[in-house]
């Protein structure tokens, strides 16, 4: 079969940088590739080299030449790689030019010249293909994780391309959302379309990859064709479980006496009831998690319980909502909204005081083991997205606060990043108890001793360990709960 | 579902339709040297006129819009018996300038409520394809997303235990524009790599989704507007 797209890159640099190094790669037309390897190792640069948005956007050197569909990609005129390229960015939201679903799918069309009528009957298709037609009118803002993917693979159809990248495409995605994502991959590869896929979490990819190209230091390290690559290895590569049936916890379920109570709360979203009569404690040095499918409640639960909403909840550590905020901790899904001062030492000992040397002395050791001591006097918000969120997450530790709560702390994370915040969180956990909002499995069982599962038909807290495929299973079936019976105490 | 009220609804498509969003651009400069060389009569007749249009949009942000201005005439109400202090001149003279202005604020809110395709494709109609058309259109585009960081940083200051005042206006100003600047900054590098790979730059004829037309309703519209340019610039001369 014909080669699609090859790379050969002797170097890449960004500046003085060297980024990319001694690297071959070529791929067939219908195939799935993986590029997966820790963050900084050189997968998203790769990925822009091959969709052209270096140098279209993205400056750098390049000494080596990468071949679209056989020709070279810089004698493609500008725009004209889009007849060819379709590519869906890691927050579809941020990369919708348009605000309503069917002009924003409409858009690739427009810009090559397609007439109106052959668009209005590609765009009816592709929504078909995607069972989005229902949401056609919806403006981009009020669609949910799953949909803003759909919507983003739609736009790639209308021109009929021949190749599809995908950065890191479930980090805002819901474990159903996951599912329904590989199943679309499925139709896509049937379809014929070439798609490159950069991405950490493999579990949902392991059935249909072609290869996963696995890559360290800016070289490609190793590449496995689909079967080759077992869960031992990805543990000694430091990758993401391939198998999440395969994993078990870590935490033996603790007894502690009661520390934090909540009673017989109602979570609202505007006059929507969301979660009615939760109930449950939380012991000293406990870390829950929470988990359920997008929209049930989890964020809104959280921000409830910290202070943000509910002007009355029966909480131990303060009725009001001014004693919640005081209390209580969250960091939000999108930590930039939670940095404000100049450097990342200000940032952390605005908590503290810089007078008492066991506090300087405790930034300095977490800034230390979250590898951010050198980024220490460098403005917080140009941290990469990791970075950020370990400096919110220790920020958060340094609080002082009597309950700290954590919204999706790992989405878009690495093994080894996913695996810092875990050793941190437990560790702070001897202090105080830790909630955790996640769709992450493999931080789950590596750092919760009980779950809360808010389901549609109710909500059960339970231990992890001993009850890891009854989780799963929950997950699977879309939040429905079983009977108690069922559970491990 | 039903999205009545809402940007994007299906009232506002039919609206669309009917009224060629470059006839608001055009109101928007005729208007403006109206406001600024006409008398009283022309700014009422300006405001009622750019209300009724933003009525025909949604009924729901015609009624915020006078119950915000009616707030601000209370407002300049009450400092009027002490204009005499420069702290509440200033707030004063303030307020003044955009009551004045607002009617073009009024047929922005107007201009808002059309979808960015509808935008593009009004400007792609006059041959204006490149910078001027996309930085209007991706203007609008961020105007709910900054309501929505807007949000987001209110909570996250809230919990990291920042409190905006306006006594500390320079500090307040910097809690809010420093993180949103980052996140616009980070949004429209994403946007930018978006609309590259969707080829906006690609050199070739282009297209509409949407079908803009200039109809008796747009040339009525303009005319109207004419004539109170004209009426303006008659009392000057």
């Amino acid at each position: 079969m014909e080669n699609i797209l090859e790379a050969v890159i002797k170097s890449f640099h960004y500046g003085e940088d060297l980024i990319l190094k001694d690297l071959k790669m070529s791929v067939k037309k219908g195939e799935i590739i993986v590029l997966t390897g820790l963050s900084g190792c050189g997968k998203t640069t790769l990925l822009r080299l091959l969709n052209g948005l270096i140098p279209s956007f993205y400056d750098g050197d390049l000494d080596g030449e990468i071949k679209i569909l056989g020709k070279d990609i810089t004698t493609y005129k500008k725009g004209e790689l889009a007849k060819y390229i379709g590519n869906v960015f890691q927050n579809p939201k941020d990369q919708f030019f348009c605000d309503v679903v069917e002009d924003e799918i409409a858009l690739v069309g427009e810009n090559l010249g397609l007439d109106r009528d052959t668009l209005k009957e590609k765009v009816e298709k592709a929504m078909d293909l995607l069972g989005i037609n229902h949401i056609s009118k919806k403006s981009i803002f009020k669609l949910s994780g799953g949909e803003r993917q759909k919507v983003a693979i739609a736009g790639t159809l209308i021109y009929d391309t021949d190749i599809i990248f995908f950065d890191e495409p479930s980090s805002s995605l819901d474990y159903d959302s996951i599912k329904h994502f590989s199943e679309i991959l499925l139709r896509l590869k049937a379809m014929g379309k070439t798609i490159i896929i950069a991405e950490h979490r493999l579990y949902y990819l392991k059935e249909i990859f072609s290869r996963l190209i696995y890559i360290k230091d800016g070289t490609i390290c190793d590449v496995f064709p689909n079967g080759s690559l077992s869960n031992n290895k990805c543990k000694e590569l430091e990758l993401r479980t391939l198998n999440e049936r395969e994993l078990i916890s870590e935490k033996e379920p603790i007894a502690a006496k009661s520390y934090i109570k909540v009673n017989k709360a109602c979570i609202h979203q505007g006059k929507r009831t969301l979660i009615e009569d939760l109930t449950f404690e939380l012991g000293e040095s406990e870390i829950m998690g929470v988990i359920g499918s997008n929209g049930i409640g989890k964020s809104t639960l959280a921000k409830a319980l910290c202070g943000l909403s509910e002007k009355y909840l029966d909480v131990s550590y303060g009725n009001k909502q001014r004693e919640r905020l005081r209390n209580s901790y969250c960091v939000l899904q999108d930590v930039d909204a939670q940095i404000f001062l100049d450097t990342v030492e200000n940032e952390l000992i605005f908590c503290k005081d810089k007078n008492s040397e066991s506090d300087l002395e405790k930034i300095r050791e977490y800034l230390k083991d979250t590898n951010l001591w050198h980024k220490k006097t460098n403005h917080p918000q140009k941290l990469s997205g990791g970075q950020k969120q370990r400096l919110a997450i220790i920020t958060s530790f340094l609080s002082g606060r009597k309950l700290i709560i954590l919204d999706e702390p790992t989405s878009g994370l690495d093994y080894k990043s996913m695996k810092i915040m875990s050793d941190l969180t437990t560790e702070k956990a001897k202090e105080i108890p830790i909630i955790i909002i996640t769709h992450d499995l493999e931080l789950l069982f590596k750092t919760c001793h009980s779950v809360l599962m808010l389901g549609d038909n109710g909500y059960k807290k339970i231990s992890v360990k001993g009850n890891e495929a009854l989780i799963m299973d929950f997950m699977d079936k879309k939040g429905n709960l079983l009977k108690e019976e069922n559970y491990v105490k | 579902m039903s999205y009545k009220g809402e940007k994007n609804n299906i009232n506002s498509y039919q609206l669309s339709d009917k009224i060629n969003p470059l006839t608001i651009v055009g109101l928007i400069l005729l208007f403006s040297v109206v406001l600024t060389v006409g008398g009283e009569y022309q700014y009422w007749i300006a405001l009622a006129f750019a209300s009724g249009l933003l009525l025909l949009f949604s009924l729901r942000k015609t009624l915020s819009t006078i119950l915000t201005l009616a707030i601000i005439w209370g407002i300049l109400y009450l400092l009027k018996p002490y204009l005499g202090s420069v702290f509440v001149g200033s707030i004063y003279t303030l307020l003044l300038i955009i009551i004045k202005f607002s009617p073009i604020f009024i047929l922005g809110r107007a201009l808002s409520s059309y979808s960015s395709s509808h935008l593009i494709a009004a400007f792609r109609k006059i041959g204006i394809d490149g910078g001027i058309g996309i930085g209007i259109t991706v203007f609008f585009r961020f105007i709910p997303e900054i309501s929505i960081r807007m949000k987001e940083i209110n909570d996250g200051m809230k919990i990291r235990g920042f409190k905006a005042s306006i006594f500390k206006p320079i500090k307040t100003f910097e809690l809010y524009f420093v993180p949103l600047m980052y996140k616009c900054i980070d949004i429209s590098d994403t946007l930018t790599c978006s609309i590259i790979s969707k080829g906006i730059e690609y050199d070739g004829k282009k297209t509409s989704f949407h079908e803009v037309k200039i109809t008796f309703i747009d040339i009525a519209m303009m005319i109207g507007g004419m004539i109170l340019l004209g009426a303006s610039l008659w009392k000057i001369f």
